[in-house]
């Protein structure tokens, strides 16, 4: 697969909804496309946060610990993704993920997310949206829990 | 060493100075006759009468008489000549053997420094010194004598030939010449000073250069690059103000003297003109005086010149030699002692009231004897106690008062054979010397001087002599230096599994079995390892399923793209063998281009490669010149893709057809080192891949007989790969990166069962690390020096930030050091209490720099006076 394809999975992404087809592609450039058979996996829970992943086609599976072992507790897909928590935090792995049937995913090592952010605002601000989102749903989902 | 400039010259070149001053006076008469005859020839040959002349009794009549005379001119005039080219040889070989021997003194020296004057010697300075400072002195020592007595003798000679003619016309000559005398050298004196104050100012100037560049990682994330600008600024502007005035002074001096000369032919004419007219002097001796005065003008500019020369070289070698001098620059029986004192020295350490001194963190022991065999712990002493604990045990630096010794021998007085053969001091940035990981691990073993007299053959002979004419150490600077006794070996081939070994034992092995693997073979080489390489290929594909091999790696066939593979790779289907030292390198081999050009390439490629620029254009366009996006592509440096975007808007809308040659050998360029599965960019349809299968069609057809290309179905080792790359003969599948290791380690099982492991870590050994150890990661370093010094087997080892930490591996790595060294003492600067808990002795170092010893039964003060 090449840029084309991967721009056309990115461009359907929320991340980079206010990026113009030009810089889309020129993130594409700056990436690495890998392939996964089912069930290897991306990274460990624990691991280093040096990478961050877009899945352009299959699934993965996102694996935690438990105290019987490990037990999967969400499946992502073409356009989604992952791993960018643990760059941005600098924080290790919170989670497994491995591939679930055959898969292709965009990876973006740290110091291209960081030169991404640089370069285009429009996403480090899109980035920041989604984030905050998140941090909305979660607060929610505590306030629910305690009442 | 001489102090003074003379005596250096003297004492080590009298016997040159003495040949280039008989073959000066040899040519004086030469010179003599030089004037003489053409004097004859006017006077008597073209204006004489009295014919036939008899000479040597033969008789000459006019025009005969006017030959012999031209001739014997001629004659003088090559035999002068002839002098002069043995004498500017003699000259010029005398300097620079001194040079050589002056600097070889200087550089003696500097190894014989006391470690403490390191601290206070700038490396810039003493390379200045050593090297700028010194250099005119070489031209000028061959002439010391020669010049002074040939110029000066010369001059004699013109102005005796002066007098002979008229008294009153020679003192005209020479009125001037006490007045120069009496002036120059006061204005000299000014120059000399200035000169010294240049040269300081330029040893700054170039200890500020090294200094700026040695911190080019601090500049970098303190943004002072301005600053050191500025500081560098200030160096030039002081040493343009120096220049000027020497320019003022210089010229001035040659004023007065160009003037003084000048006027002197004012009294030659004046004078000379009234003694001819008068008939007190014949025309011919006017006219043979003034073609002496302006003869003799040479010689006295020349000897004025020298005496220049001689002041400032004299202050110059003084300013220089000063530099290294010194109470601190040891004993030359240092380097070199007596038998007596190479023993080696064993245990105990003792320390007795030890002050470290000015900078040691206030580090005082009052009594330490640690035995063979101890493991000692040391902790605390953050503020630079324990740094000077560890230092003045190794060695490396000397206590302010007090004694440290081994084994009973002061280690202040210790000869540098013995402090090498038994201390070792390991940190945590060891020196790396610019050559191979084997030299960097057996450099404390590089003790045995392999002597130059036996060898035969003419560079050897000549790098004797040469050697024993200037002083410098006769020694094969390629020979074989190891001390096998040292190191606990018989010799080579032992040395060499004592080294693998060591080496895996401190983690080494597999970066340097990685560093085999990455290597490219020569030509000859290559052809040497074939037959081991191909034997490691047929291992590595033995009995692996081929499913799972083509999940790794994409095989070369020669009827399918190989798309992990360069579009060069798959239009040529092999690589040349030589010329080249990466796929772009190749791609701009003229016999590359040809090959290229006649199976058809050209076109294809050249398409690919606008398709590519293309996509740089539209790349730059979106992120800007600056951004560090443009530096991401691993076969296209920044600079390739901008030039590649420039071209596209040079040559809007045009073909490769349309385009310059220069144009149109980029664009070749670009596509050379294409890879479609890295580098992803779209350009690459199926009619294209086609065009490039039966373009390679071709290609193997025409290369199929050709010895200076490989082609990778053919059983050869291509130079133009790396090892790995030779066994795999496959191309790494790019998008299975992640799954890379499992294929290393099946190579690395392979290379085993070929029996290759020995001869391959040989081969990473003989790698080079660099300038600097940059090729090795800061780890490897580490373990380097660990490994180097555990090769020599000293009786104490200090380890100073290396193997001290409580994880696992710095666990292994203190394990293997005391087996590897059962008797040795071991000093270890613990990471913490658990670490030291480990060691048969711990001492902690207070705040105060005082050591006490923590034993089971409580703590006990072995150290301190007073500091708790």
């Amino acid at each position: 697969m090449g840029i084309s394809k991967t721009t056309d999975v990115l461009r359907e992404m929320e991340l980079f909804a206010r990026v113009d087809d030009r810089q889309i592609r020129a993130v594409a450039m700056m990436g690495e496309e890998l392939s996964f058979r089912d069930g290897e996996r991306l990274f460990e829970q624990g691991d280093e946060g040096d990478a961050a992943y877009v899945v352009i086609s299959g699934a993965v599976e996102v694996i935690v610990r438990v105290d019987d072992g490990e037990r999967s507790v969400a499946t992502l897909g073409q356009g989604e993704i992952f791993g960018e928590i643990a760059v941005l935090c600098d924080r290790p792995r919170t989670s497994a993920i491995a591939a679930k049937g055959s898969l292709v995913v965009f990876r973006l090592d740290r110091p291209v997310i960081l030169n991404m952010l640089r370069e285009f605002p429009d996403v480090a601000l899109q980035m920041i949206r989604i984030l905050g989102r998140r941090l909305e749903l979660t607060t929610q989902r505590l306030a629910r829990a305690a009442a | 060493m001489d102090s003074k400039f003379l005596s250096f010259v003297w004492r080590y070149s009298k016997r040159e100075q003495i040949f280039i001053l008989i073959l000066t006076v040899v040519s004086f008469p030469f010179v003599y006759l030089s004037l003489e005859i053409p004097k004859i020839i006017i006077n008597e040959a073209i204006d004489g009468s009295d014919f036939p002349k008899v000479v040597l009794g033969f008789e000459f009549e006019q025009i005969p008489y006017l030959i012999l005379l031209c001739f014997a001119f001629l004659a003088m005039v090559v035999a002068i000549n002839g002098i002069k080219w043995l004498l500017n040889v003699s000259v010029g070989m005398t300097g620079e053997r001194m040079l050589r021997r002056l600097r070889y003194m200087l550089f003696e020296r500097v190894m014989r420094f006391r470690v403490a004057r390191f601290r206070t010697t700038k490396p810039g300075e003493v390379i200045q010194s050593m090297l700028g400072e010194i250099e005119p002195l070489g031209g000028f020592i061959g002439e010391v004598v020669s010049t002074p007595a040939f110029q000066g003798g010369l001059l004699c000679v013109y102005m005796v030939f002066i007098f002979m003619q008229h008294v009153w016309l020679g003192l005209a000559a020479v009125a001037l010449y006490p007045l120069q005398a009496f002036i120059i050298p006061k204005l000299q004196k000014r120059v000399i000073q200035l000169n010294r104050e240049r040269a300081q100012n330029t040893r700054f100037l170039a200890e500020t250069v090294s200094e700026s560049v040695g911190n080019a990682g601090e500049i970098r994330t303190n943004a002072t690059a301005r600053w050191h600008m500025a500081q560098l600024s200030h160096r030039l502007h002081t040493n343009t103000l120096i220049r000027m005035s020497l320019f003022k002074r210089k010229f001035t001096i040659k004023f007065i003297n160009n003037f003084m000369n000048q006027l002197t032919p004012f009294f030659l004419y004046l004078l000379g003109g009234y003694l001819v007219i008068r008939g007190r002097l014949d025309f011919g001796a006017l006219v043979a005086v003034l073609a002496a005065y302006k003869d003799l003008a040479a010689p006295w500019k020349e000897v004025l010149a020298w005496y220049q020369r001689w002041t400032d070289f004299n202050s110059r070698y003084t300013f220089v030699i000063e530099n290294f001098i010194g109470d601190d620059v040891l004993d030359e029986d240092y380097l070199q002692p007596p038998a007596r004192a190479r023993a080696r020295l064993e245990a105990p350490l003792t320390m007795t009231s030890v002050d470290g001194g000015p900078g040691s963190g206030g580090l005082g022991v009052r009594h330490l004897e640690v035995a063979a065999g101890e493991t000692v712990a040391v902790l605390g002493g953050e503020n630079g106690a324990r740094e000077s604990f560890l230092r003045l045990a190794s060695g490396l630096d000397v206590a302010a008062s007090g004694s440290v010794s081994l084994g009973g021998t002061s280690l202040a007085d210790a000869t540098l054979p013995q402090v090498g053969e038994s201390l070792a001091y390991v940190g945590t940035e060891p020196g790396m010397v610019n050559d191979t990981l084997r030299v960097n691990l057996l450099y404390g073993l590089l003790r045995r001087v392999p002597d130059l007299a036996g060898q035969t053959g003419r560079d050897a002979e000549q790098l004797l002599q040469e050697a024993q004419r200037t002083g410098n150490l006769a020694a094969d600077p390629e020979g074989d230096w190891i001390d096998y006794e040292a190191a606990g070996v018989d010799g080579a081939a032992a040395l060499e599994e004592r080294l693998v070994d060591v080496i895996g034992r401190v983690g080494l092995g597999h970066s340097t079995l990685a560093r085999a693997l990455e290597t490219r073979l020569t030509p000859e080489e290559a052809e040497r390892w074939t037959p081991a390489l191909m034997q490691a290929r047929s291992a590595l594909n033995d009995g692996w399923p081929a499913e799972e091999r083509e999940d790794l790696l994409e095989r070369w066939e020669p009827e399918r793209f190989n798309s992990n593979a360069t579009l060069l790779e798959n239009v040529l289907f092999g690589l040349p063998v030589s010329g080249g030292k990466d796929i772009a390198g190749y791609a701009e081999l003229d016999s590359v281009r040809a090959v290229l050009g006649e199976v058809g390439a050209r076109p294809v490629l050249e398409a690919i490669g606008l398709d590519i620029a293309r996509e740089f254009a539209s790349l730059v366009e979106a992120v800007g010149e600056t951004s560090s996006v443009l530096d991401g592509f691993a076969a296209y440096p920044r600079a390739r893709i901008l030039a590649a975007a420039e071209l596209t808007a040079l040559a809007v809308d045009k073909t490769p057809d349309a385009m310059k040659s220069d144009q149109r050998a980029m664009l070749l360029s670009l596509a050379a080192v294409y890879v479609d599965q890295r580098d992803r960019l779209d350009v690459l349809g199926p009619a294209r891949i086609e065009r490039v299968l039966a373009c390679r069609e071709k290609a193997r057809r025409m290369l199929a007989e050709r010895e200076d290309f490989v082609a990778f179905d053919e059983e050869r080792v291509s130079p133009a790969e790396t090892v790995a790359e030779n066994i795999v003969n496959a191309k790494r599948r790019f998008d299975r990166r992640a799954a890379w290791r499992k294929l290393d380690e099946r190579l690395e099982q392979a290379i085993r069962t070929a029996g290759l492991r020995g001869e391959l870590m040989s081969l990473g050994l003989d790698a080079p690390v660099g300038a600097g150890g940059s090729a090795l990661s800061s780890v490897d370093r580490r373990r380097t020096g660990l490994a180097r010094a555990l090769m020599k087997r000293p009786s104490l080892i200090v380890l100073d930030g290396v193997a001290a930490g409580p994880g696992t591996e710095d666990v292994t790595l203190r394990a293997t050091v005391r087996e590897l060294l059962p008797d040795a003492i071991i000093l270890l600067a613990a990471a913490d209490g658990a670490v030291a808990a480990e060691a048969d002795r711990v001492l902690v170092i207070g705040d105060d720099g005082g050591v006490v010893e923590e034993e089971p039964r409580g703590p006990e003060r072995v150290a301190g006076g007073g500091r708790a």
